[in-house]
């Protein structure tokens, strides 16, 4: 079957690299059926490096401030600073959108893992903000 | 000879239809037949049933609810014959009778999944009706066209793919121009060539394509076309006598980074008049030369009679009405709506031509004004002939920005393609971020009243022959006012915010005002840093009509 999917032609037994191939598509069809995991090895690095955090700052500013309001700071639904979110969850619905009542966010699935992360980042780092404190 | 003697008759048909009027020749005032009721824009109903004596006696009289909320209900209905025709979320189109609320039919056309994925969601200003159909412009890029009485599918016809065109999706409905039936896109802020396109309105054969993005390598360098944003999202209007066409185009894409675009960018952030028959430009009048930020065009026109010339009094986001000569685009006068206005020293009154820009400069943080929603967001204002008057709502809000290279292959289909680090709407300088509702003379701008508000009015308005102003704002409170002299006469609550068209009719000789209520909008996610309150406002969808005991 993978020599067939590779196009190349066809032999009994199937090759280490096809092998490779086979696991890798069965993980990631049960990844998938598991919902929105990450491949990113450890997402916790990502969430925690400063040079990541301003990444995705810019990013939001890019793609999520003009609903999400300037820094978090609100627009169609309530803030994004201060709150208490967990990580897989920003990520899941980063990936995967939403839709509640009148509002909906789309997908952002284009962007990659590892960008998606970013704005994970940057998003927990809200939650770290002065004002949070008062 | 059976089949060319059908093939005859079918042609004589059509041009028999094609002659036929689209609304009563007879306007006594009970039907809203067009989207801003007729073609000059004014959206005012002649009825005066309801006036400043009766308005306070005002009572609900049905309500008829969509079932969808996504995105609030921001249609403006069509009334024909006591039949109200309106679109709710996601393409829900129903057929309401106008004295009961009942439903006569409801259709929704099966979207295509990508509609989940994109920016503009879920939301529609309206339909349109004329040759027995009902026409809608679908959120995954079809014109459909309905049998006026059923609702059954006449004929379907898929005008743009939105998997390769980011944000080519109709958010407004097609309008009439004879037997054309034509719509433009959104997307004149992401990375991609905005059209207005055509089509035979009793067949949807494809009829022709007007594209907002010049082929001069001098307006657009490059292929810096090809994602130059452009496209005309808001109803085009009728000019019947000249057989043309008027409608104002998107602004240029990335909307703030202007630098690797150089040249003047046509057609975008201009009003063109287009040949109906065959889509060509028979006049431009480019109010933002190589807009760099995001100063659409596409607001209504609003015709008025000044000197035995028919002129349009037209709003730019940027904050300036230019008055111009209906016949051939030339400029008559140029005023500011805004009061706060920096992105320009001022504008020639007599050429349109723009004094001392303040153009954005890449890694300078800048605060420009108006902001990115302008002066007014796209909900109209209204005209009233007895009072010469024209009523809008108004802002005055300012962009705090830094503009920036952004990589157009990384916009997702829900992205914008801004070209921004830093986005935020702020107070104006040496003043606090503000809203009203203005009387104006449209061509000179003098203010005849005006009335504060809280939070910007996000309704259109609507003016009426009973001599009354009703606009309504993001909590759901519908107002009338006084036309002459903006007294508040009436209010009601409807539960959620209006972004829709309020609109008048009679039915059986008795006059309704019809409210759409339902808050959903893009506005509060670009202005709550300036209105805080704006955030979390409830959503809702209910198309409410009021009439006197």
């Amino acid at each position: 079957m993978c020599s067939a999917l590779l196009g190349q032609p066809q032999i009994n037994k199937p090759s280490m690299s096809c092998q490779r191939i086979i696991f890798t598509s069965l993980l990631c069809l049960g990844l998938c059926i598991a919902g929105a995991t990450t491949l990113v090895a450890n997402p916790k690095q990502i969430i925690d490096d400063p040079t990541h955090i301003e990444a995705g700052k810019i990013r939001f500013a890019q793609n999520c401030a003009y609903c999400h309001g300037a820094q978090g700071s609100g627009g169609k639904h309530k803030k994004l600073q201060c709150r208490d979110f967990k990580n897989d969850y920003l990520f899941d619905v980063i990936t995967n959108g939403m839709a509640r009542g009148s509002y909906f966010m789309p997908p952002w699935d284009h962007f990659s893992e590892e960008k998606r992360w970013e704005l994970v980042a940057y998003l927990q780092s809200l939650g770290k903000l002065e004002q949070c404190n008062g | 000879m059976f089949k060319k003697f059908c093939t005859l008759g079918a042609a004589l048909l059509v041009g028999v239809m094609a002659l036929s009027p689209i609304v009563a020749t007879a306007d006594d005032g009970s039907d809203w037949p067009r989207y801003h009721r007729l073609d000059n824009g004014w959206r005012y109903s002649p009825l005066g049933q309801i006036n400043t004596d009766t308005v306070k006696n005002l009572k609900v009289a049905w309500i008829h609810q969509p079932g969808d909320i996504q995105h609030g209900l921001q249609a403006t209905p069509i009334i024909l014959d006591g039949i109200v025709y309106y679109v709710g979320a996601n393409n829900n189109v129903f057929a309401v009778n106008g004295a009961s609320g009942e439903t006569i039919w409801h259709y929704q056309p099966e979207l295509d999944p990508i509609v989940r994925r994109v920016f503009y969601q879920a939301a529609t200003r309206g339909v349109t009706v004329g040759h027995g159909m009902v026409y809608l412009g679908t959120l995954d890029g079809r014109f459909i066209a309905l049998d006026q009485k059923t609702g059954k599918v006449v004929w379907s016809r898929q005008i743009t793919n939105l998997e390769e065109c980011y944000g080519c999706l109709f958010s407004s409905p097609p309008q009439l121009a004879g037997n054309v039936l034509y719509g433009g896109t959104t997307g004149g802020d992401q990375p991609q060539r905005g059209k207005v396109y055509a089509v035979n309105a009793l067949t949807g054969e494809p009829a022709w394509t007007f594209d907002t993005i010049s082929d001069d390598p001098k307006s657009w360098p490059g292929d810096t076309g090809e994602v130059g944003g452009g496209g005309a999202w808001l109803p085009g209007q009728y000019d019947e006598k000249r057989d043309s066409i008027i409608i104002g185009t998107s602004n240029a894409a990335p909307d703030f980074f202007g630098s690797i675009r150089e040249g003047d960018n046509k057609y975008t952030a201009s009003l063109v008049s287009l040949d109906a028959p065959t889509g060509n430009v028979k006049w431009y009048h480019q109010e933002v030369p190589h807009d760099v930020w995001d100063y659409d065009s596409s607001y209504e026109t609003v015709t008025v009679d000044h000197n035995g010339r028919e002129v349009m009094a037209h709003l730019n986001k940027g904050g300036f009405v230019t008055v111009l000569d209906k016949a051939d685009g030339s400029v008559v006068n140029v005023w500011p709506l805004s009061e706060t206005y920096n992105w320009v020293e001022s504008i020639d009154p007599k050429t349109g031509k723009l004094i001392g820009r303040n153009d954005p400069v890449e890694g300078k943080e800048m605060t420009l004004c108006p902001y990115l929603l302008g002066v007014r967001s796209w909900n109209h204002g209204a005209y009233s002939p007895k009072t010469g008057l024209w009523y809008t709502n108004a802002m005055e809000v300012c962009n705090r920005i830094i503009a920036a290279p952004q990589n157009h292959e990384e916009v997702g289909l829900a992205g914008l393609y801004l070209g921004v680090s830093v986005l935020e709407a702020v107070d104006p300088p040496n003043s606090k971020a503000s809203a009203r509702l203005d009387a104006r003379d449209p061509v000179t701008g003098d203010v005849k009243w005006s009335i504060d508000y809280p939070i910007p009015g996000l309704s259109s308005v609507l003016a009426t022959g009973g001599g009354l102003v009703f606009n309504g704002d993001v909590h759901g409170k519908v107002y009338a006012y006084n036309a002459e002299n903006g007294n508040e006469l009436w209010s009601f609550n409807t539960g959620s915010g209006i972004r829709s068209g309020i609109v008048s009719y009679s039915a059986n000789g008795k006059q309704y005002l019809l409210v759409p209520s339902g808050f959903g909008s893009h506005a509060p996610g670009f202005m709550a840093t300036a209105f805080p309150d704006v955030v979390g406002l409830p959503g809702g969808a209910a198309l409410i009509a009021f009439a006197l005991d």
